[in-house]
């Protein structure tokens, strides 16, 4: 019994570690964005004047928005392509099937400095539209997003009993009706997870985005790299702390969205997951 | 309203011919072992798999003929279906669930809840209208199916297998249940079961198939009175025996002989014949009987299924057998697995009718 106790807590004690490993730089960041010096890496006392600079600072707050824009445009396409290749993928398999996937798992395995430099290149030979605003950015984004969004829709749709869609029929349901309301609503789990992972893997993208980004045009990702060889001020940690909040808010909406449309806890875990 | 239907169709090796008539009104049972087909002919009448050959008809309205280049899709035939598992939309609550086929058949909203609600009453849910699926019981979630199909007011009801899916406890509480809502439907109807108690207590008339194949029709009484093959025999518990039969004497490929009476009408003519025993008529001596008895067979005791207020004793020999007898006579033969004995049956307890 002793044994069992000991193992027990050591793995308690092992699983705080972990916990403070991942979380302590997040939690570090938070705190920095109350600090009164103007940089995050002395910490003086405690001010919330940094949370009022960074409205003011319009290179910062530019990039917010082309981040947002972005992240909203690619997110958009990546549902719609990703859902239907999903729906694709597991209800009319065949011999493309293979194919297709072999390209979505290259999609997500190329090294993201391989992606960029191919898609500058490209971009430069195409020109025009292609080298100016936010289309080049966006373009890079909806690659890899609507790959994960692909895979996640296909899990869910491969899990679901197409035998429904004949319960529908028996219903005198037209498959069109069939489709809008049986399976769409029941594969829209995992195509919410799917768009908020697409949402925050375009927020985050720093690599490739900065390869085809036009001049003049910054994410907040890469407006945050290129201050880490200067100063980084607390004005940045405050929008950070901004993003993280509304990441934590954003994934509660869905999970009570979930709920409502009728999902356990352990299915919406496995949804956000991909399963 | 009524059905008529041919379903051809090849699945692989396995080859499914059946046809057969629903008339108005009637419950039939098409009843068989797993793997014969029974699920087949249904999805081919909902219109969910195409058959390659014959015809389906219900009224003068073909809904299936291949060789007339005839299908009607499973969406615009006028067929309400109870799967086995049911095939709840997890997604929408009971009251939705039952309304759906309403909504799609162009109903408007508030009509079809209002109608839908009134299902749900009927079928003693009115309370669990707001439920998601998962939040239902297995016997309620299959009176949601029942409303749902019959909401639509299909002329035809197709229930599949529609109490394997619950169990062994809730069954015989929600086949009664079943039992008083089919009742309340006044179309054809027709369920999939491979239980002869489901079978019997539902339907009106029982449709045996077995190996794709039609192989009896009938009520419950003519199907227990002449059973047709060994798995119906084995269904209703009787005893079947094959062969061919000259001047009332059954000669089976064993070579055993059965003296039967002639059949309840007419002498049995003739020819290929089959004879059932009740295991009830048959009666088991420690020594040769020297009676009137015409069939006396030495047997030798297999295994004894002890029940409350009988014995079943699965006897080999010439023939066959299974006898019933009571706890009594068990004790007094103190028969055990390897006894030997003989076993007597009267000929006037036999029923021998022709094979086809």
């Amino acid at each position: 019994m002793k044994r069992y106790f000991t193992v027990s807590s050591a793995l308690g004690v092992w699983t705080g570690a972990v916990i403070v490993f991942l979380f302590t730089p997040i939690a570090f960041l938070v705190a920095m964005s109350f600090n009164d010096y103007k940089s995050i890496f002395k910490w003086t006392h405690f001010s919330t004047r940094w949370w009022g600079h960074m409205m003011q600072n319009t290179s910062l707050t530019s990039s917010v928005r082309v981040s947002l824009e972005v992240a909203f445009v690619s997110t958009a396409l990546a549902l719609i392509l990703g859902t239907f290749a999903g729906l694709a993928l597991a209800k009319r398999p065949g011999k493309w099937t293979a194919g297709f996937v072999g390209i979505i798992l290259l999609i997500l395995v190329t090294p993201e400095i391989v992606d960029g430099a191919g898609q500058l290149s490209w971009f430069v030979l195409l020109g025009g539209p292609f080298r100016t605003g936010l289309t080049p950015i966006v373009l890079v984004h909806t690659v890899f997003s609507s790959a994960v969004v692909t895979l996640i829709v296909r899990a869910r749709v491969a899990g679901l009993d197409e035998r429904l869609e004949e319960a529908a029929a028996d219903l005198f349901a037209t498959p069109r009706r069939a489709f809008f309301e049986v399976t769409l609503p029941l594969v829209m789990p995992a195509v919410l997870a799917g768009g908020m992972l697409a949402f925050t893997l375009s927020l985050d993208n720093v690599v490739s985005t900065s390869f085809v980004s036009p001049a003049g045009v910054t994410t907040f990702p890469n407006y945050v790299f290129g201050l880490s060889g200067g100063i980084i001020r607390p004005e940045v940690a405050a929008m950070a702390t901004l993003f993280i909040a509304s990441t934590l808010a954003a994934v509660g909406l869905v999970a009570l969205a979930l709920r409502r449309g009728g999902q356990s806890g352990t299915e919406i875990a496995a949804t956000f997951t991909g399963n | 309203m009524s059905l008529a239907a041919h379903v051809s169709l090849s699945l692989g090796t396995f080859d499914l011919d059946v046809q057969f008539s629903v008339e108005p009104g009637e419950v039939v049972a098409l009843l068989g072992p797993n793997g014969a087909g029974k699920s087949t002919v249904l999805r081919a009448l909902a219109g969910l798999s195409p058959i390659d050959g014959g015809r389906i008809i219900i009224d003068d309205t073909v809904l299936d003929d291949p060789a007339a280049d005839v299908f009607v899709n499973a969406d615009a035939r006028l067929i309400g279906v109870v799967f086995q598992d049911y095939l709840l939309f997890a997604h929408l609550s009971a009251l939705e669930n039952v309304a759906f086929g309403l909504r799609a058949r162009g109903m408007p909203r508030a009509r079809a809840r209002t109608i839908a609600t009134e299902w749900l009453g009927r079928m003693g849910l009115r309370d669990h209208a707001d439920h998601r699926p998962a939040q239902l019981s297995g016997g309620q979630a299959q009176r949601v199916a029942l409303a749902r199909a019959l909401a639509t007011q299909p002329r035809l009801l197709l229930l599949d297998e529609p109490l394997a899916a619950l169990d062994a406890g809730t069954r015989a509480e929600v086949r009664s249940d079943l039992r008083r809502h089919l009742a309340t439907f006044a179309g054809m109807r027709i369920l999939v079961t491979h239980d002869p108690i489901d079978a019997f207590a539902l339907a009106d008339r029982v449709i045996v198939i077995e190996g794709g194949r039609v192989s009896q029709t009938g009520s419950l009484a003519e199907v227990t009175a002449q059973p047709r093959s060994r798995y119906v025999a084995d269904l209703v518990g009787v005893n079947l025996l094959s062969g061919n039969i000259i001047h009332g004497v059954l000669t089976t490929a064993a070579g055993a002989q059965i003296v039967s009476s002639y059949g309840v009408d007419a002498p049995t003519p003739d020819g290929s014949a089959l004879v059932s025993i009740r295991p009830q008529s048959i009666v088991l001596h420690p020594e040769q009987p020297l009676g009137s008895t015409r069939n006396v067979w030495p047997v030798t005791v297999i295994d004894i299924d002890q029940y409350a207020d009988r014995v079943r004793v699965r006897l080999d020999g010439p023939v066959p057998l299974v006898a019933e007898i009571t706890p009594g006579a068990l004790a007094a033969l103190s028969l055990q697995p390897g006894s030997h004995v003989w076993a007597a049956v009267k000929a006037s307890e036999t029923t021998a009718y022709p094979s086809y």
